[in-house]
């Protein structure tokens, strides 16, 4: 996943939590297409805290050096 | 034996002025040294610098000169009483004909002149404010690019701190000892700029040395160029009293190899840290807004969507929306990690009301099948006796009687003129 998504992810998420947080009399429906839609991308996010191995590379100094 | 002539000095082809100084710089220019001393008379034109070297034990001085911008390229900012070595080599100036020397690199030596080129440096940056500019680190750092020694242990320290998300992370090797080490951090830094969009953050990097140890991460070209670079910098370079340059000028300034993965570490706080309480503030405000009527109330506007034919079925809606509060008690009970309770929660209640829509549909169609208004319009028809009993069989039925036949649209009546049987 890109950043960019994660980051669109987590905004998008972040407005369902304050839909939740400013609703004061939650419809019963909309709130679970909501939740839904919340866990959909809490299962994406929670894949990208996975652990994952770094990769490590050293680039060559003739590709630095003109 | 014949004699060898005589030369004169006059019997060598002559030469102009400017051509025997020519002959006599191409001359010198085959012998670069490496001179020490004490500078005065520094003097900074737009053009050019110049300042004389002193020698501090006997009478004797060396006028040096070298253009602005290689003045810039050294990096060393220099003041009278500053003891230095240049690196250059010897000239004759064919406009006035003085003798000096053409600076090429410039060294202080002494913790003095080292501190002292230190502070000078350090005052025209922060008046150029090339210290106040901070960018933040991008979020969710994915591509690293290191510049330090291969063979420092900052690195190793570095890998080992930093968190496992798949970074890349990208080595570029260079001498980071002394003012040698310019030219190399030079290149990596500028190949760094040149780079763009390839890495989100850049790491320089080296332990912790004296002053004098540490001068090209006091250099003023490189520092400018760590300023240059388009991507958020990162410092961790290691310091007692003077903190580098190179340091202050850094998006970010630590002192270690494990503080910077640290640093980029918290570039991923946002998920790490901020999906789980996200998750339970969802699932908690839904499970305070769901108390057993609420949820009726929304099982039965779901059931009154299929029309009066479900009229005779409302239990159903009592019995789907117990079954909904039970998975939603039963979820609410059972939960220990919150972020899972947004899947169960969505999981169950979804599927709860899902399969109550799947029955009630099935009902219906069941209905609708039985419809007997359903089979007249289909062609058939109901009997009727004078009674108005549903004739079912013809044993009740005489010859004479009167009967009424109800069809889809209406009814009509007749009298039996024979009673046929079964055929």
């Amino acid at each position: 996943m890109k950043k960019q998504s994660i980051k669109q992810l987590l905004d998008k998420l972040e407005s369902i939590a304050g839909w939740f947080e400013k609703e004061k009399d939650i419809d019963v429906e909309e709130g679970l297409s909501k939740v839904k839609e919340g866990a959909l991308i809490v299962r994406e996010l929670r894949a990208e805290l996975k652990e994952v191995e770094n990769e490590f590379e050293e680039i060559k100094k003739d590709l630095v050096v003109e | 034996m014949s004699e060898e002539p005589i030369l004169s000095p006059f019997d060598v082809i002559p030469l102009s002025v400017g051509q025997f100084l020519d002959v006599v710089n191409i001359a010198l220019r085959g012998s670069p040294a490496s001179v020490y001393g004490e500078v005065v008379e520094v003097k900074e034109s737009s053009k050019w610098v110049s300042f004389t070297l002193k020698d501090k034990e006997e009478e004797a001085i060396l006028k040096c000169v070298l253009g602005v911008w290689q003045y810039r390229r050294i990096g060393v900012r220099l003041e009278d009483g500053m003891e230095i070595r240049v690196k250059g080599n010897p000239s004759i100036s064919k406009r006035f004909g003085s003798f000096g020397f053409w600076v090429e690199e410039i060294e202080p030596l002494g913790e003095g002149s080292l501190k002292r080129a230190y502070e000078l440096l350090q005052k025209q940056l922060a008046m150029e404010g090339l210290f106040n500019r901070k960018r933040a680190l991008s979020e969710f750092v994915r591509s690293v690019v290191v510049i330090t020694s291969r063979d420092g242990v900052v690195i190793q320290d570095f890998k080992k701190n930093l968190i496992k998300r798949g970074i890349k992370v990208s080595l570029l090797d260079t001498r980071v000892e002394g003012q040698s080490a310019v030219p190399g951090l030079l290149s990596c830094i500028e190949f760094v700029s040149k780079t763009d969009g390839r890495f989100d953050v850049l790491v320089v990097m080296r332990g912790g040395g004296s002053l004098e140890s540490m001068q090209a991460f006091n250099n003023e070209a490189v520092v400018r160029a760590l300023f240059a670079v388009p991507i958020p910098t990162v410092a961790a370079i290691g310091h007692d009293v003077n903190v580098p340059l190179v340091a202050m000028v850094a998006d970010r300034e630590v002192s270690t190899p494990t503080a910077a993965a640290i640093a980029l570490n918290q570039s991923w706080d946002r998920l790490s840290i901020g999906l789980p309480v996200l998750a339970s503030k969802i699932v908690e405000r839904y499970a305070v807004s769901l108390p057993k009527e609420r949820v009726e109330r929304a099982v039965e506007r779901m059931l009154t969507r299929f029309g009066a034919v479900l009229s005779n079925f409302s239990h159903h809606g009592t019995l789907y929306a117990s079954r909904i509060m039970n998975a939603y008690s039963r979820l609410f009970q059972e939960v220990n990690k919150l972020e899972h309770a947004l899947l169960r929660c969505a999981d169950r209640l979804g599927n709860a009301i899902i399969r109550a829509n799947d029955s009630v549909s099935r009902v219906s169609r069941l209905l609708t099948l039985a419809d007997p208004g359903r089979n007249l319009r289909l062609g058939y028809s109901i009997i009727f006796d004078s009674g108005g009993k549903v004739l079912k069989s013809i044993e009740s039925v005489r010859k004479g009687d009167t009967l009424r036949s109800k069809l889809s649209d209406g009814e009509v009546s007749g009298t039996v003129d024979e009673i046929l049987g079964e055929r």
